[in-house]
């Protein structure tokens, strides 16, 4: 008895120590931390639930969906509308969950679940923005509130324009665009500027249905004006900062944006015609470097763009109801790739 | 005392006496299709046509919630739920939309011309004598110009509207079940001077809906409680006719048919992980009235002439309030009102076993007015007509029709006109009558719908640019009885359809700008094809025991056929689930019958793309009933019922994310008088 308990202990003791360690734990789908690559969020449809991650790491060319369902075994919610790198963690919007998600930027595990609710109210969150170890998060519910982001719990709230639809900071500054979409069709047409040190707040107009800001080196922000969708186009305006933010119409077809050192380059979805491009404009110069830097019909659905060292990645919607597609175009405009990630992508996050 | 305390409590019985004058248990049932019933019944042609039919004594086993819960048990027919009481429940038939059906409703259309839909959630069952889906109306007496030129059609007919057999009926029933609902229902019918009548029911159905889910999706579960799910509904029903024969022996008959409804209902909204704050509601009122004139009378010795005038006017009345949307001012308080007028005639020359002439003429007027400034107040005009021209031969029966619509609209805040619409319609059917047991059949329609007030004038959606949808139809068929029969009815029944179904134009709210907001727009061809089963069978085991089966199985792929440069083409559109069936076996055991039914919703695509994380699981439901009725006298009788619903408590949802209660039961009482 005593000879077969140790030949068995033995053997156990043999099984562990030969048990190579990728042999006893088998390797995860995708590897513990982010790299050499880029994160997707994938905004997916209202009501459907279905707001997803997508890592697509491009030196070996694999794509993983679904990360956040597979990282932390839940959803990550309904309409999943922003997604910030600060410090350690990422920060993820979902609008119609009501929730902010909180993960760790290496592996995308579940770090908190900030409930966006304001005395039991639906504060149906739209984007956020960072400032000294605090969250600024704009609402539909015309709202921005602030979050400390070491207890994850909202400190404060003013009260701005109505559906403001994203925020920026910019040195102390915090700018919010309102977009009024929800009283369509008398949207708001002001950008607020919240100094965030006197708690002051002056309104610009910008034009109808502000959306997207961005601010270059200088200082100056830009903000997508998206109009009525019919007689009053999608164009750009610049808040210039050497002359007190005052409003400059760009006019230049615009729907997204995204700021690569000292280039924008300009996302524009004509829906009408069903066509997409990409323009580029030298921030320093003020001027249109190429109207026509991509114009290609592989894109159905442009519906938002990034770049890194001079590869263009266009989010590609698909028609909003087909899972989505980034394409790449190298820095003559070329297509040069393509990865199908998940429905609605609108936001891209860089991995070295 | 015990009856008078019976009477006291709200009971109604379904299908005693339905003032129905053609007996059963004179004319084969198999062949009942297409009756119309005068006072009495001079006109009378009979086909056998591919329907179903549902009478008294199912809709008694089948103890539905409603009109759309009874009607999904019809092969071929797929019903939209979107949250069961109160929840839209809509119902597309062998492929075709919600908006290529009409519901004629005791010989009147009922819809809604801004949705273009009827919402079967809101058709109460207590008053239901009986209803059928049809594609084909042989005999159009009891219908009208638009359900004859419309793809298809449910023909419902209500206690209200039939004449009574008896001087006096009174009937009532009063119903207890899960979540709080309570259904009451009163209805009472006068015989005037043995050729007239008048009748009035009145009913209330109270729902709190607040019920637990668990809801297995993508491989995890959400669960929670279904709250803002309370719905309320008043209605009053009323029915009057008279009929008479003139000196020269003409029949005349008069009806009047009349319903009021009042509805209050929250919506509670698809699931939304990690949130429930849906606190929207929605106050609904309709009001219709009905009138027809018909004379009839004989033309030769073998031939009887009818004709028919109608008149219709529907009041519908919808208030959508949001008390906390997120706009300025911070709530949305939207309300709609649809008036549709309607002016029809109908002809209808039979000469006996041989051969039907038949036409119609009809002028429909829809407007809409809301407070919301976009929809731009439009008015419609639709003018309809046919010939049709039915010959019966020794082997074979033909229908042949032609019909005709002309749309004219006009957007009135804007006083604009949109371009007319116009379509010919010809349909075609063919039945093989050689054998007895076995008649197959061959048809053929086209059928034709407009776009709703909402897809062309809705804030962002609408688009005045939208075509009108044109659809074909065609099917091949057998319809079938086996040699035996009990009571005089034929115990083996079956058919078998193929069926093909082209919609050109095919209307769907799509993104357009960004994946917020969407428009109504013309996608292009959709395909449905498929074959619909249906067997019944009934087994008498001896004296007061017999057991009957049924089941019907669908199968069908409605699919995308816009070309190959479209991302979903030859993929199945969202919601059409390749597989339905149902099986109902009953057993009648001295007085007391029991109903144990089983429903299967195939899977199906939250979105056209066919792809796994659209998928949506496919589910049973198992119900079962237990009835049984006393005779308490010769004129007086009570009925006891018990359901139970989702027998197996399966966490369901045909819609994504709008989940269907788990089990649950119903006890009801009925009493009636005659």
């Amino acid at each position: 008895m005593r000879l077969i308990s140790s030949l068995l202990i033995a053997f156990l003791v043999m099984g562990l120590m030969g048990c190579k360690k990728e042999d006893c734990n088998p390797p995860e789908n995708t590897s513990s931390a982010l790299e050499s690559g880029f994160l997707v969020l994938n905004e997916g449809l209202f009501q459907q639930n279905n707001a997803s991650l997508t890592f697509v790491r491009e030196d070996n060319q694999t794509i993983e969906n679904q990360l956040f369902l597979n990282k932390n075994g839940r959803l990550l919610g309904d309409t999943g509308n922003d997604m910030e790198i600060y410090q350690n963690n990422i920060y993820i919007v979902v609008n119609a969950s009501n929730t902010i998600e909180v993960v760790n930027k290496e592996t995308l595990k579940s770090v908190a679940q900030i409930s966006m609710q304001y005395q039991g109210n639906s504060i149906s969150p739209r984007a956020i923005d960072f400032y000294n170890n605090s969250a600024f998060v704009c609402g539909f519910d015309g709202y921005v509130y602030e979050i400390n982001l070491s207890s994850n719990q909202i400190t404060s709230r003013f009260q701005v324009g109505n559906n403001p639809e994203d925020v920026l900071v910019v040195n102390d500054k915090l700018f919010i665009s309102n977009s009024g979409g929800l009283n369509a069709p008398n949207y708001d047409s002001t950008v607020f500027i919240y100094d965030i040190l006197t708690s002051q707040i002056t309104a610009k107009n910008v034009g109808a249905n502000p959306g997207k800001l961005i601010a270059d080196a200088t200082g100056d922000v830009y903000v997508v004006k998206r109009g009525n969708y019919s007689s009053d186009p999608s164009s750009l305006v610049r808040l210039d900062v050497q002359n007190n933010y005052e409003p400059i119409a760009l006019n230049i077809p615009c729907t997204s944006i995204f700021l690569d050192n000292d280039v924008l380059y300009l996302g524009f979805y004509d829906f009408t015609a069903s066509t997409s491009s990409i323009s580029t404009f030298d921030v320093n110069t003020e001027s249109i470097l190429n109207a026509n830097f991509i114009s290609s019909t592989d894109i159905l659905t442009l519906y938002g763009v990034a770049v890194k060292n001079n590869v263009v990645y266009c989010m590609d919607a698909r028609g909003f109801t087909n899972t989505g597609v980034i394409r790449k175009f190298n820095a003559n405009g070329n297509n040069i790739g393509a990865y199908e990630v998940g429905l609605n992508p609108n936001k891209i996050l860089f991995y070295e | 005392m015990r009856l008078i305390t019976l009477i006291s409590i709200f009971l109604s019985v379904h299908g005693w006496t339905q003032g129905d004058t053609t007996s059963q248990k004179t004319l084969p049932v198999q062949f009942y299709k297409s009756i119309e019933i005068i006072q009495q019944p001079r006109a009378v042609l009979i086909t056998n046509l591919p329907i179903h039919f549902f009478g008294p004594e199912e809709i008694e086993r089948l103890q539905p919630l409603d009109v759309g819960d009874l009607l999904q048990r019809s092969p071929g027919v797929t019903l939209k739920n979107y949250g069961d009481i109160g929840g839209l429940k809509s119902v597309s038939f062998n492929g075709l939309d919600g908006q290529h059906n009409v519901l004629i409703l005791n010989g009147a259309k009922v819809s809604n011309p801004q949705s273009g839909l009827v919402d079967y959630s809101k058709l109460r069952i207590e008053n239901l004598t009986s209803l059928y889906l049809t594609t084909e109306t042989d005999y159009v007496m009891g219908s009208t110009v638009d359900a004859v030129l419309a793809g298809n059609a449910v023909i419902a007919q209500t206690f209200e509207s039939t004449y009574p057999r008896d001087k006096f009926a009174l009937r009532a029933s009063g119903l207890y079940g899960s979540f709080n609902l309570v259904d009451l229902y009163l209805a009472t019918k006068l015989r005037i001077k043995e050729k007239g009548y008048i009748a009035v029911s009145a009913s209330r159905r109270d729902y709190d809906g607040d019920f637990d889910f668990d809801l297995n999706t993508q491989n995890v579960t959400l669960s929670g409680t279904r709250r803002n799910n309370y719905y309320g509904q008043d209605q009053i029903n009323l029915g009057a006719g008279y009929s008479w024969e003139t000196k020269k022996g003409k029949d005349m008959a008069l009806q009047l048919t009349s319903f009021y409804t009042s509805i209050y209902n929250q919506l509670p909204g698809a699931v939304i992980a990690y949130t429930a704050n849906n606190d929207e509601n929605l106050s609904t009122n309709q009001f219709n009235i009905n009138t027809n004139f018909r004379i009839g009378n004989r033309v030769k010795s073998n031939r009887y002439l009818t004709q028919k005038i109608y008149a219709n006017y529907t009041y519908d009345s919808i208030t959508y309030i949001d008390p906390t949307y997120f706009s300025n001012p911070s709530f949305i308080e939207h309300s709609y009102q649809n008036d549709t007028y309607t002016l029809g005639y109908l002809y209808s020359l039979n000469q006996f076993n041989r051969s039907l002439f038949q036409f119609g003429i009809e002028e429909e007027v829809n407007r809409l007015q809301s407070n919301r400034i976009s929809l731009e107040e439009p008015v419609r005009f639709s003018s309809k007509a046919f010939v049709s021209y039915n010959r019966s031969f020794k082997d074979f029966y033909i229908m042949s029709r032609l019909g005709f619509i002309n749309v004219i609209e006009q957007n009135q805040s804007k006083k604009e006109w949109l371009t007319p619409q116009n379509a010919l319609l010809p349909s075609v059917r063919a039945n093989w009558n050689k054998y007895k047991k076995v008649k197959p059949f061959l048809s053929f329609k086209s059928s034709f719908r407009m776009p709703n007030f909402n897809e062309l004038y809705y804030s962002q959606i609408g688009n005045v640019n939208l075509e009108p949808e044109r659809a074909h139809q065609i099917k091949i068929g057998v319809n079938g009885v086996g040699e035996k029969e009990l009571n005089y009815i034929k115990r083996m029944h079956f058919d078998a359809v193929v069926f093909a179904s082209h919609i050109k134009n095919k209307i769907q709210t799509i993104p357009t700008v960004n994946s917020f907001i969407w428009s109504a727009q013309n996608v292009g061809n959709v395909l449905s094809y498929g074959t619909t089963l249906t067997a019944k069978y009934t087994y008498p085991l001896r004296d007061n025991l017999k057991i009957s089966t049924q089941a019907s199985a669908t199968l069908q792929n409605t699919i995308n056929r816009n070309g190959k440069e479209d991302l979903n083409f030859n993929q199945t559109l969202a919601y059409s689930p390749n597989v339905l069936g149902n099986v109902t076996v009953s057993l009648d055991s001295y007085g007391v019958k029991t109903t144990l039914e089983a429903l299967y919703t195939g899977k199906r695509y939250s979105l056209n793309q066919n792809i796994d994380q659209n998928l949506v699981d496919a589910y049973w439901l198992f119900n079962a009933t237990v009835t049984r009725k006393f005779n308490i006298t010769n004129r007086h009788a009570v009925q006891l019922f018990l359901s139970v619903k989702n027998i197996a408590n399966t966490n369901n949802h045909f819609v994504r994310y709008f989940v269907l209660p788990g089990r649950n039961f119903q006890i009801k009482v009925v009493y009636a008088f005659n």
